[in-house]
């Protein structure tokens, strides 16, 4: 590969990792789409939001279920992802950091609005980029409200 | 240049080039010291048929748009609108993109800002002056009560 060929390619890889992010939070989003969300891990990914006040999920089926829970009880989400900035890429793995605020509803009434981080490690697969590691962890300090909002999903 | 590049750079551009036409978007529709931003620039983003619909009528071709924009900012003190999570799926010399938009507005009234958030869904053509939106259409995800109230002479029902 020539050094130009390289140069593209690496804008090319940091532009599909930051999709893989974007369509993983416009799925959740949709409060609908399950396929969208696990589409975008590896079957082994880990899902790791303990920092949040839930537990950590591996794997589609355990994924899939959290956030059929997660449709069921919410209103709505909305997610603002912002600072997407990539930490690496080497060869067929990759890793991330970012910002996103979260706000959401639960059927109850209940709101949160929360400032979180989120560190990224991805695999590059034959289907493109996928998530291996997804950790959110609170920016701002939170209290329990998450688990809160989502505690017959969990 | 082999072709395999070029091919790959034009598609850089585009995305790049379409990721700046929702910045503009936004820097258009900010209000800032109680004055709205440039309304002409704003209505040049869209194409000579392109549709404005965010849920306060429809207006087609940028001199309708202009005149929408204008009714739509005139109570705001600060309007700030930011435009995250791309995406966007290219299809030669048209395209499709979802941004999510979070909005904070400020009132002279009340300094506190109120925020509101949607899912804008575009589409876009390829002019001679560049990627234009064809259309923009919005989803709201959540809006403050005071935000409705002061379009409540706008909003369209659905």
């Amino acid at each position: 590969m020539s050094d130009l060929e390289t140069r593209i390619k690496n804008i090319e890889d940091r532009m599909a990792l930051e999709e893989v992010l974007q369509n993983y939070y416009a799925a959740v989003d949709t409060m609908s789409d399950l396929d969208g969300i696990v589409d975008c891990f590896t079957a082994d990914a880990v899902f790791d939001v303990v920092d949040l006040g839930l537990p950590r999920f591996v794997g589609h089926a355990e994924i899939r279920e959290f956030f059929t829970g997660v449709f069921r009880d919410t209103l709505y989400h909305a997610h603002h992802v912002s600072n997407f900035r990539v930490k690496y890429i080497d060869g067929d793995k990759a890793a991330a950091r970012g910002y996103v605020i979260g706000k959401a509803e639960g059927k109850t009434g209940f709101k949160v609005l929360v400032y979180c981080h989120y560190d990224i490690e991805y695999a590059r697969t034959p289907q493109g980029w996928k998530i291996t590691l997804f950790d959110e962890g609170a920016t701002v300090p939170i209290g329990d409200e998450v688990t809160e909002l989502h505690s017959h999903a969990s | 240049m082999t072709q395999a590049i070029e091919k790959q750079l034009q598609r850089l551009q585009d995305l790049e080039d379409i990721r700046t036409l929702r910045s503009r978007y936004a820097y258009g529709a900010n209000m800032l010291d109680g004055q709205p931003g440039d309304l002409q620039m704003f209505a040049a983003l869209f194409a000579s048929d392109g549709t404005f619909d965010v849920g306060m009528g429809v207006a087609t071709g940028p001199a309708e748009i202009e005149a929408m924009m204008k009714e739509l900012t005139t109570q705001w003190q600060c309007a700030m609108h930011y435009m995250l999570n791309p995406l966007i799926e290219l299809d030669g010399d048209r395209a499709s993109g979802t941004f999510t938009g979070l909005f904070a507005f400020t009132s002279k009234e009340n300094p506190s800002p109120i925020f509101l958030s949607n899912i804008y869904s575009d589409t876009y053509v390829r002019t001679p002056e560049g990627w234009r939106f064809q259309s923009v259409t919005i989803r709201t995800a959540f809006a403050d009560p005071a935000f409705l109230a002061g379009y409540a002479d706008h909003l369209v029902e659905g």
